[in-house]
């Protein structure tokens, strides 16, 4: 027997719960939105890294365009240009006429087109039906039949409505006949059109080349581009997934701005006002050698084979490019970063390309010279 | 003592459970002996008082006016269960947000983990891989275990027991269940976590796991400590051992049980007292031949050509 003393009441039936689940389910409520807090966040570190990319990149487009804005009319001022703009609007006024008038005629025919197909499908799709019962009937009379009520039909004629309101009967064959007619000659007047816009497109290509050409950064045209696609932007994971290489490399999920056409700085992505860059910052610069990409294009080869790091991990920077005790290829530190040249480059001699190789050159030369590999392998 | 590998194997997410499981066992066997402790002292003063036990209720207090003799399952146990569900579902919630799951990196079959553990749950499987041939540990004795459980209530003819906690009333199925479950299962999950190390090898809790650990571990089969070489001497001898434990041991096992548990024995019909008895030496035989490896090295008791035991 217990020593407390006996309650009165019984203290199953009459002991009240209310506080317990009180407390219990604000808790669980509380565990509920951090579930789903650490689903849509706390997991996917990469999401805000998106999220700030977008602010600071639209920022920084925006005053690039109205610088490229400016250079870009300094260079419509020259006397080079203004000629090739002459060519232009000479090119497009001589063609005007014939192409208008083709464009005209095409729009007649499309018209015509229309309304033989509306007919002629009908009828092919009938055709199309009995030939397969032909092709499958199982036995010779039947073949024989059925293929009597196709001849039929084909002999049969029906009337196509022009747009003019004229209307005109065609047998299977005729009609056909017709339909494909039309749609040669409208394929015929396209490539008349084509030749016609030529000398037009050659004149604006010319132009936009020299534009293009002249200017030191990128058009205004081309960072409304990229400010579009910035505004588009829903975060989501950027793989790079090269099946034969087994490469699976999302390091661009954070490093958003490695490939941007554009070049981008810490402090260029920086906060505004902010007096050194924060990691948002480090992370979203452009790759330090646009050149050494260009030639290992990174939908090729990815990120890790150069750079080594866990390219699959997007949880924490510790598992991305951290020492992580998972990942046996952590990431190469600044002073070696050349090393990863080795991955492919093992028997080259020299790797120098720009500022880029020397060190491993060096060092591949000294490896030589001092007679290392009569011990270690390369 | 080696604290770090200690703690390095306590806190790994995937042992996190069995380091739980340890006080939750003690604390729930403790409050499990204790009502029943305290159920078969008043079961002991209501036989000596008819009038008491008329009139005395569910609890091992002393009865009141006020008090209802039974109370409904709604809501009286439901809300309490139901409390119980959400505050375990809190903790479920907790720990799976905190504590990932033990991902490491990309399998490599050239490279294999050492050692290589299965989950928490089938150490206890594992650990049985030591002592037996694979197919006996991975499907003739899971197998035996589910359908043992299944048995139960098939051979179970006790009557009393049901719905509070008593020892006295059901010593043999209490006893057997925490020989089944503790010895057996738990001990064996506790052994494949934390006293298996690289290759294997049995590693006291805290002495290192040094992957360049020698030992001089030699078996030997049972008929061969005997002399006996040839192979139908050992089919013939072992199978005298194994027939002669089930013998043996069912004969202790009857004698026992008539001793002891007369009751039982009288209520239960041949059958259900066969199979009583075929599954309690199995389970018998388990820790036995674990301790025949253990201690003395022996690796196989009967040796035929078709299967080893």
């Amino acid at each position: 027997m217990p020593d407390k003393p006996v309650p009165d009441n019984d203290p199953i039936v009459t002991k009240s719960y209310a506080a317990h689940y009180m407390i219990a389910t604000v808790l669980l409520m509380a565990t509920l939105l951090w579930a789903l807090w650490d689903e849509a966040f706390g997991m996917r570190p990469w999401k805000a890294y998106q999220h700030v990319w977008k602010d600071r990149y639209t920022a920084f487009l925006k005053t690039a365009r109205s610088k490229s804005a400016a250079s870009q009319k300094e260079v419509e001022a020259s006397p080079d240009y203004q000629k090739l703009k002459e060519n232009l609007d000479q090119a497009t006024q001589q063609a005007t006429p014939h192409i208008r008038d083709v464009q005209k005629q095409i729009g007649d025919l499309n018209a015509k087109v229309l309304a033989v197909q509306s007919v002629f499908t009908d009828r092919r799709a009938y055709v199309n039906a009995l030939t397969y019962q032909i092709e499958t009937a199982s036995s010779q009379s039947l073949k024989q039949s059925i293929q009597k009520d196709l001849d039929k039909y084909k002999a049969e004629t029906a009337a196509v409505e022009y747009p003019d309101g004229s209307r005109k009967s065609y047998n299977f064959e005729e009609l056909e006949k017709t339909y494909n007619d039309l749609k040669d000659e409208r394929a015929k007047l396209n490539a008349d059109l084509g030749d016609t816009l030529k000398p037009v497109t050659q004149a604006k290509n010319a132009m936009d080349d020299y534009v293009n050409d002249h200017m030191v950064d990128l058009t205004p045209t081309q960072i409304a581009g990229l400010e579009k696609k910035t505004d588009d932007l829903e975060p989501s994971i950027q793989q790079i997934n090269v099946a034969e290489a087994n490469i699976v490399d999302r390091c661009e999920s954070c490093h958003i701005g490695i490939r941007e056409p554009i070049k981008l700085t810490a402090a260029s992505m920086s906060p505004k006002g902010a007096k050194t860059p924060d990691d948002y910052a480090k992370a979203f610069v452009s790759h330090s050698n646009a050149q050494l990409l260009s030639v290992h294009d990174p939908e090729k080869f990815g990120c890790s084979p150069c750079h080594q790091g866990n390219g699959r991990a997007t949880t924490s920077i510790e598992k991305a490019h951290g020492n992580y005790e998972h990942w046996l290829w952590p990431l190469y530190v600044r002073q070696n970063f050349e090393a990863g040249c080795q991955t492919c480059h093992a028997s080259d001699m020299m790797l120098i390309s720009g500022d880029v190789g020397w060190t491993i050159s060096r060092g591949k030369d000294l490896f030589r010279q001092r007679g290392c590999m009569g011990c270690h392998r390369y | 003592m080696d604290w770090r590998q200690l703690w390095e194997i306590m806190s790994a997410p995937d042992n996190v459970p069995i380091v739980g499981l340890i006080p939750l066992l003690i604390f729930y066997i403790y409050l499990a002996w204790k009502q029943a402790h305290a159920n078969d002292v008043l079961i002991e003063q209501l036989e000596g008082d008819a009038a008491l036990a008329k009139t005395h209720h569910r609890k091992t207090w002393p009865f009141q006016a006020g008090w209802q003799k039974e109370v409904h399952v709604w809501p009286f146990l439901l809300r309490i269960e139901f409390l119980a569900a959400i505050i375990v579902t809190i903790i479920l919630m907790v720990w799976s947000i905190t504590l990932n799951a033990p991902l490491e990196e990309p399998a490599n079959p050239n490279l294999t983990m050492n050692p290589a553990k299965a989950p928490w749950y089938f150490l206890g499987l594992q650990e049985m891989l030591v002592y037996f041939d694979p197919w006996i540990a991975g499907v003739v004795m899971p197998t035996l275990i589910i359908i043992g459980l299944m048995v139960i209530p098939y051979i179970d003819t006790n009557p009393m027991g049901s719905g509070y906690y008593t020892w006295k009333q059901r010593r043999f199925a209490i006893s057997t269940f925490l020989f089944g479950f503790i010895i057996l299962w738990v001990t064996m999950i506790i052994i494949g976590t934390f006293i298996r190390g690289p290759g294997w090898q049995w590693f006291w809790p805290g002495q290192t796991w040094d992957h360049n650990r020698l030992i001089y571990e030699v078996n030997r089969d049972l008929p061969d400590i005997f002399g006996i070489t040839s192979n139908l001497g050992k089919g013939i001898f072992g199978a005298i051992i194994v027939g002669g434990y089930f013998a043996l041991g069912g004969f202790a096992v009857f004698s026992l049980f008539r001793r002891y548990m007369p009751k039982d024995f009288a209520r239960m019909s041949l059958l259900q007292f066969a199979i009583t008895q075929v599954f309690l030496l199995i389970m018998l035989a388990l820790p036995l031949k674990m301790m025949l490896r253990l201690l003395w090295h022996i690796k196989y008791v009967w040796i035929t050509p078709w299967f080893n035991i």
